[in-house]
């Protein structure tokens, strides 16, 4: 039987348990390597994207620089949402010793939260084409508008400096937008991006270098770009993909959305280096498992867990995709 | 939650009001106009949002010297507009709450006569 006295030891066991499972939890949690999930102490987030407004001019003797400032680009505010679980160990529970339930329901609860930030990050991606946001995982609204106002994925970003427009939904070679997976759109928008200019016009070059696709759409990828010739051709061809691409990612969570929608067909291609500079996802405070500070009347010992988060799209240039739709 | 600065979006043409964004119809639209007829993207957004979508209306709409409302104007009509509904519906509000009362003091007066007669009926009955 586990009495008063275990508390401290019962304690170590969860946060074990919690730990071990979130590490292998935050191994699966694909959406950390394409947001910005440091910490901040900041209750509202503030970003602040120039998009490479700024650069320098030509001066003649004793005249004054140009300035870069904050009012050039664009920004947006994050604000922290806590979100919380709790377990209850029951008189019962710790009356016949039931570890093997206790462990369970600890590592479940740990998952619980890795799962859902996970599935948050891809929702965002996935919602991302259409409307202004969108109902995620855990019931709540959330908005797809990148900071210019647009939503997330679209043929018309605007900027703060004049009105030229630039597009981030991948493209095949005949100017179709939201095109299925397939060698040309990936060549394509390689080459969009690499060609990007800022609004001032000058060449920003954005290095496509990572393929996120859905698990229904990993083999096709696969073959497109580790194919050592051009994939469903007969010719000798060489395929540089291989080298371009280089890092082909399965993310099952595109597959379908927190809704149940399916979007197997949707991909997406991100700057590895920038990319974390357009998905935002600070967190005050990362899932953690707390102890009661006292027993309460129904003798259940509860421990809880909760965090806090928030997300959103910040200047959308660092990642393009698809609905796979045209 | 994310929350973009739609003020500023809004005052640069590039999100309909400080509440909400461009959907993609009106900013595919806005776009083109800005293109088409050669108008800065704030002005451009003052026609969208007074309805006038295409080359073609803008060109009718400057034969008939039309003039767009401005954000901010659109906004105080607006806010006007809505204080003008709150008022009525607090005016009807009351009407209906005075209504209720005099019909609510009606049946306690002729609920109070009742009891009165029936007490004096039953006292009557009691003597005879």
């Amino acid at each position: 039987m586990i009495l008063k006295a275990d508390f401290q030891s019962l304690t170590e066991k969860l946060n074990d348990w919690f730990n071990e499972s979130s590490r292998d939890a935050i191994a699966d949690w694909t959406g950390k390597d394409y947001y910005d999930v440091g910490e901040t102490d900041w209750e509202v987030f503030n970003t602040l994207n120039l998009y490479g407004l700024g650069r320098p001019s030509r001066v003649a003797e004793g005249a004054q620089f140009p300035a870069i400032n904050s009012e050039e680009g664009d920004s947006m505010s994050l604000t922290q949402i806590q979100y919380a679980d709790r377990i209850g160990i029951t008189k019962r529970l710790r009356k016949f010793d039931r570890y093997d339930q206790i462990s369970t329901m600890t590592k479940s609860l740990s998952e619980g939260f890795f799962d859902s930030i996970d599935q948050t990050h891809a929702d965002l991606l996935t919602n991302g084409f259409t409307g202004a946001s969108y109902t995620d995982v855990f019931g709540g609204t959330q908005s797809n508008l990148a900071s210019d106002g647009v939503v997330l994925f679209s043929a018309s970003h605007t900027n703060n400096l004049n009105g030229s427009t630039f597009s981030n939904l991948i493209t095949n070679a005949a100017g179709t937008a939201n095109a299925g997976i397939d060698r040309d759109p990936i060549v394509n928008t390689v080459s969009a991006g690499r060609k990007y200019r800022d609004p001032n016009g000058l060449n920003r070059p954005i290095k496509l270098d990572r393929l996120l696709v859905s698990a229904t759409n990993h083999d096709l990828a696969q073959r497109i770009v580790y194919s050592q010739g051009v994939q469903g051709t007969p010719n000798v061809d060489s395929n540089p993909l291989r080298s371009d691409v280089n890092s082909l990612v399965l993310w099952s969570r595109l597959d379908e959305d927190a809704s149940g929608a399916d979007k197997s067909d949707y991909w997406f291609m991100a700057d590895s280096r920038n990319v974390k500079s357009t998905l935002r996802s600070p967190f005050a405070q990362r899932p953690m498992m707390f102890p009661p500070e006292e027993v309460n009347d129904s003798k259940t010992w509860e421990w809880t867990a909760d965090m806090f988060y928030a997300m959103g799209a910040d200047h959308p240039k660092n990642i393009f995709g698809s609905t796979g739709a045209a | 939650m994310a929350q973009q600065n739609l003020v500023k979006l809004a005052s640069q043409g590039r999100a309909y009001s400080p509440g909400r964004g461009w959907t993609a119809e009106e900013l595919d639209s806005l776009i083109a106009l800005e293109k088409d007829c050669n108008l800065a993207r704030d002005i451009a957004a003052d026609y969208i949002r007074n309805g006038i979508f295409t080359k073609e209306e803008y060109e009718a709409a400057q034969e008939a010297k039309f003039a767009p409302k401005p954000l901010d104007v659109m906004q105080a009509e607006a806010v006007v507009a809505h204080a003008e509904s709150v008022r009525k519906a607090l005016k009807l509000d009351a009407k209906k709450e005075a209504e209720a009362k005099a019909e609510a003091e009606k049946e306690a007066a002729e609920a109070k006569a009742k009891a009165e007669a029936d007490a004096k009926a039953a006292k009557e009955a009691a003597k005879k």
